[in-house]
């Protein structure tokens, strides 16, 4: 019968069902299920480089290890204010990004040159670290 | 193994000192041994986040030792409470409890969504936008390189664009008293923060609703809801303040509902230090601690002009409600002095307000706003029951039933609808990256509200 009592169970079954289907879509349709077992299989910092981009986390750890921690630097190749552009400065911290620091960090901008700056360390043609020329 | 035992540690302690603080008023155990243990923990954790915020502004370094030692102390005052409080509570926790089908149902469903919760937080590190732009930046800042406040503002305001200098240190600190205690900055462990924060609120949480609707099975059916939106879950795995925001102001605003159908000074009392504590989560706290101040206003003239008299209680309100100015006093010329001055909202913001401003922007405000109420994909129907709650017992909304629960839920509504109207940035940009954050900053009350009109009906039926 369908009572106050009744509808009531009715719309919370109807909420428990919805609740689970956008699990359920996320997990299978979204492929959720993937993204959560590959970051499962990795450890921290495979997890890492999976969500910046293995590409990119490359980048940041060899910027990481190369420019010393009082450093400040620049990101070139890197929209302001994007999310890259925020881990980037979070990762990279303390060293602290500044317009145009004692380095330059050039990502995937192959060939990239600035005044002042020399060839400090690369990866690759695409992504390297340009050093204020101090002479 | 043994990162997870720091963590339970961590989780341990800071419970233990937020328990240093609610064993002076919650000797009755009113909120029974589980809904204590998560008050426990989300007042420790602000509260030890307030402590080693004092302690920086004096200068002093945020050691493990220097932390805990005002905490040693007071457990040791307290010894004689702890004793007390175990011997009252010793009779009356019986494990296993006697459950029917449908309540071991819904609190299989609960633990499913915890561990889902918990799952997904810890799976990745801190990563997302204001995560890593704002309030973890600020605790990596903190904890690395231990400035001192008049560095630390003058860095964050020089050199890292739109982190926003005058937004309070809850979340950072607290992230700081987490690496502290693993004596380690890692960032990938530290987001435990977010879903303890979420486990131990649904505890409050389902222990304040059974204390309004007296219900179980209700009570637990109505957590479940809560803690199952999908918008709601999601921020319980990001490092965002606003899970937090909802938590503080949400408990504030349903013990001040119970404390008027209750009559216990306790409440009252827990009322005032969440909403405190939401003042230093988050900017938009101010509007939950004036909120309470003038339901306390209401409630105290209602009281004296009933009684025709001061009783002790109304007396500790007023006292409570001079307390509450001064913090917030102390916090906006704390603010004013240091020059923490939010670079795009301000006083100045009211100076563009008129008439052609407001039919601007308040039809994509409203627009935004249907967003939210149909979302059912983010919200499931949360919006749609309450809507439906808000029109079915029209009449009632401002009785002396539901005033303190309705009153907080509409005037944050408006508060922030005039913050958007005020707000300089492009509406359509702001509804884009706040609306649905500042939905689910009330989204706790209102499943409170809908859960008081159903135990009603179904009482009535």
């Amino acid at each position: 019968m369908l009572n106050k009592k009744n509808i009531y169970l009715l719309a919370f079954i109807i909420w428990v069902v919805l609740s689970f289907s956008f699990i359920l879509r996320d997990l299978f349709y979204k492929k959720y299920s993937e993204y959560y077992k590959t970051l499962l299989l990795r450890n921290a910092y495979g997890k890492s480089s999976y969500i910046y981009g293995d590409y990119f986390f490359e980048y940041l750890n060899f910027c990481k290890k190369n420019i010393p921690v009082s450093a400040t630097y620049g990101l070139i190749g890197i929209e302001s204010l994007s999310l890259d552009d925020r881990r980037a400065v979070y990762y990279l911290y303390p060293r602290i990004k500044s317009g145009e620091g004692d380095y330059l960090l050039v990502f995937d901008q192959p060939g990239y040159r600035q005044d002042g700056y020399r060839l400090f360390k690369e990866i690759d043609n695409r992504r390297f670290i340009l050093e204020r020329d101090r002479r | 193994m043994s990162e997870v035992i720091s963590i339970i540690a961590f989780i341990f302690l800071t419970t233990l000192m937020g328990f240093n603080i609610i064993i002076f008023f919650e000797k009755q155990n009113l909120l029974g041994f589980f809904g204590n243990a998560g008050l426990s923990y989300l007042f420790g954790i602000a509260a030890v986040t307030i402590e080693m915020f004092i302690l920086w502004l004096l200068k002093i370094k945020l050691s493990f030792l220097v932390i805990m030692l005002p905490w040693c102390m007071l457990a040791i005052c307290n010894f004689r409470s702890y004793k007390d409080y175990f011997k009252a509570i010793s009779g009356k926790l019986r494990i296993p409890l006697r459950l029917n089908k449908a309540e071991v149902l819904l609190i299989a469903l609960i633990i499913f969504t915890i561990f889902y919760t918990f799952f997904r937080a810890m799976l990745k590190p801190v990563e997302d936008y204001d995560d890593v732009a704002i309030w973890s930046l600020k605790g990596k800042i903190l904890f690395i390189s231990q400035l001192l406040p008049q560095e630390f503002f003058y860095t964050i305001k020089t050199k890292f664009h739109g982190t926003h200098i005058d937004y309070p240190l809850l979340l950072p600190f607290s992230e700081v008293w987490f690496y502290t205690f693993m004596n380690n900055f890692n960032d990938y462990l530290v987001k435990v923060l977010f879903p303890m924060n979420f486990f131990a609120f649904l505890l409050v949480y389902y222990a304040l609703l059974k204390q309004a609707i007296g219900s179980r099975a209700l009570s637990l059916a109505f957590t479940f809801m809560l803690i199952s939106v999908g918008i709601f879950n999601k921020y319980a795995t990001v490092g965002y303040a606003d899970m937090q925001m909802a938590i503080y102001s949400s408990v504030a605003f349903m013990s001040f509902y119970i404390l008027t159908r209750k009559r216990n000074f306790s409440y009252f009392i827990i009322s005032i230090l969440s909403s405190a504590f939401a003042l230093w989560t988050k900017n938009e706290g101010a509007v939950c601690l004036v909120a309470t101040m003038i339901l306390t206003f209401i409630f105290l003239f209602k009281e004296i002009k009933q009684n025709k008299s001061f009783s002790n209680h109304s007396l500790g309100m007023i006292i409570a409600l001079a307390v509450l100015s001064l913090v917030f006093m102390f916090w906006l010329t704390f603010k004013q002095r240091l020059g923490l001055q939010n670079d795009i909202m301000n006083a100045g913001n009211f100076k563009v307000f008129n008439v052609r401003v407001l039919t601007g922007k308040l039809l994509p405000i409203l627009y935004a706003y249907q967003e939210i109420i149909f979302g059912i994909k983010y919200w499931n129907f949360i919006w749609v029951g309450l809507i439906y709650t808000l029109i079915r017992g029209f009449k009632n909304i401002f009785s002396n039933e539901y005033i303190y629960i309705s009153l907080p839920l509409l005037m944050t509504m408006a508060a922030y609808t005039l913050i958007f109207i005020i707000s300089p940035h492009d509406i359509k940009w702001q509804l884009g990256t706040s609306a649905d954050r500042l939905a689910l900053h009330i989204l706790p009350v209102a499943v409170f509200y809908i859960a008081l009109s159903v135990n009603k009906e179904i009482g009535q039926s």
